[in-house]
């Protein structure tokens, strides 16, 4: 009786260990698990909100997974909005940056920004341009004809929504702020299609608008080619850039550069127990490595139409 | 059997039916200009159809041509858009595609598109066909060349890498003959 009750007592013990094993492995399988997330360095990566900050984040957290993957780095994504970048991105919010080619030119130069990569989207690929368009049939159909028009732009720090039509403007001799009855930009998102829907239902006379954003409305059946005129074109600038702080090492730098022009179509990453296609999800084609001098083109204009970063008062 | 008058109607399509088929066969009965098609030579055929299709494709592209003279390019990129949904990989959007990239310095770009031209339709580099562009392609190979040859020396990206390809696809299609 004894000898059953010992066995009884042994049996009992076995299975609270047995249990205590079972128990404690998960917990000892997420704690190295932590430990090595904590191992990776935290970096982070602010992109310019193009029209919202939910936007933003649904298009890039895939991409900044596939670069955490690939370089070994905890990359957090940092939704910027356009008029705070430069702020932000001195202040030392964030140490990589995506943004539009005007604003990596006032950060290349106040802030010693390293280029990286171009992103590729639309026929110019790393290149896009900004266009000047009427309604087909207003008889608007080049610049002098703005005279005495009603004008919309995109965004003030939109190089093909903004910049390269004022400095078109300029070099043809027309002041928009004398020579136009009178411009505005739009409230809110998408200011793009809606300079361009504000020409197409006759609320303004004329538009700034990017190539790309016609192309997209194009291809989409929004518009067809033939509701415009574009009145003038722009010379072709770098699209939206991949940047990085000076602090950051070079060695690293061509790393993030080398993952970003590797990606192919192709290229797919795990994100929240699903298997995403990295650019598709990013809305990009792919990404090339443009040079600084490739900028120029957006310096001048820059400086043609007083804009930062060479803005004088 | 056949005393009532609706199966005798019956009877009577039936022969007809019958005797129309059997003239068919007979070859009594004319069908078309098939017989005299079929006699024509398959090389005449091909020919007609080759221009026909250039006929249609320089006619169709005109207004896109027109713009590119006028250097309004954004104007011809966005037309070339519309026609990519009526005609999707068509050659002829990609070839003019290319060449208003390459006026406007978008070179990996152009290159790119005129490659996949010619992939398409070897036309483009015939000099016996009215779709003939080898002038064009024979001088964006010899100029963009040595300058991907030279950049390719500093700085190594898939981008000029992919470029090159493209240049010595080109240029072997140019030279012609086995491959």
């Amino acid at each position: 009786m004894k000898g059953v009750q010992l066995s009884m007592e042994s049996y009992g013990l076995k299975k609270l260990l047995l249990a205590t094993a079972l128990l404690a492995l998960p917990v000892l399988m997420i704690i190295s698990g932590c430990e090595n997330v904590q191992d990776r360095p935290v970096m982070r990566i602010g992109y310019m909100n193009c029209n919202s900050e939910a936007e933003t984040l649904a298009r890039f957290r895939p991409l900044t997974a596939y670069l955490s993957e690939q370089l070994d780095i905890d990359f957090k994504v940092v939704p910027v909005d356009t008029q705070d970048f430069e702020e932000r991105f001195s202040a030392g919010e964030f140490e990589f940056g995506h943004s539009n080619s005007l604003l990596y030119i006032m950060l290349k130069e106040n802030q010693q920004m390293q280029l990286i990569a171009t992103e590729k989207r639309g026929q110019y690929g790393a290149r896009t341009a900004g266009t000047i368009i009427s309604r087909k049939g207003s008889g608007i159909k080049n610049i002098e004809d703005l005279k005495g028009k009603r004008m919309v732009f995109g965004p003030q720090l939109a190089p093909s929504g903004y910049l390269a039509q004022y400095d078109l403007m300029l070099q043809a001799g027309f002041d928009p702020e004398i020579d136009l009855d009178y411009y505005a930009i739009p409230h809110g998102s998408f200011k793009h299609e809606k300079v361009v829907y504000g020409v197409y239902f006759g609320e303004f006379d004329v538009a700034a608008a990017p190539a790309l954003d016609l192309e997209l409305m194009t291809r989409e059946g929004r518009i067809t080619a033939d509701d415009f005129n574009v009145v003038a074109q722009s010379e072709v600038i770098p699209y939206c850039t991949f940047g990085a702080a000076s602090t950051v090492s070079e060695s690293l730098v061509q790393r993030f550069r080398k993952v970003l022009l590797d990606i192919t179509p192709s290229t797919t990453v795990q994100f929240n127990g699903e298997t995403i296609k990295v650019l598709d999800s990013a809305w990009i084609s792919g990404f090339e490595q443009l040079s600084d001098s490739d900028y120029d083109p957006i310096r001048r204009m820059a400086k043609n139409a007083n804009m930062p970063p060479y803005q004088e008062f | 059997m056949f005393s009532d008058l609706f199966d005798r109607i019956h009877l009577l399509a039936v022969v007809l039916v019958l005797v129309v088929i059997a003239l068919l066969l007979g070859g009594f009965i004319d069908r078309g200009d098939e017989p005299l098609r079929s006699k024509r030579d398959p090389s005449v055929e091909r020919a007609m159809q080759e221009r026909a299709r250039a006929a249609f494709l320089l006619e169709t592209y005109q207004p896109v041509d027109q713009m590119i003279a006028d250097k309004r390019y954004a104007e011809a990129l966005l037309k070339l858009q519309s026609f990519e949904k009526s005609y999707p990989g068509e050659a002829h959007s990609m070839i003019l595609r290319g060449s208003i990239l390459i006026a406007q310095g978008v070179v990996g770009e152009g290159i790119a598109q005129y490659a996949a031209a010619v992939k398409v339709n070897g036309d483009y580099v015939d000099e016996k066909s009215s779709l003939n562009r080898r002038n064009e392609i024979t001088l964006l190979v010899e100029n963009s060349l040595p300058k991907i040859k030279e950049s390719l020396r500093s700085v190594v990206t898939p981008s000029t890498e992919k470029s090159l390809k493209n240049l010595y696809y080109l240029q072997s299609r140019l030279a012609g003959g086995c491959e």
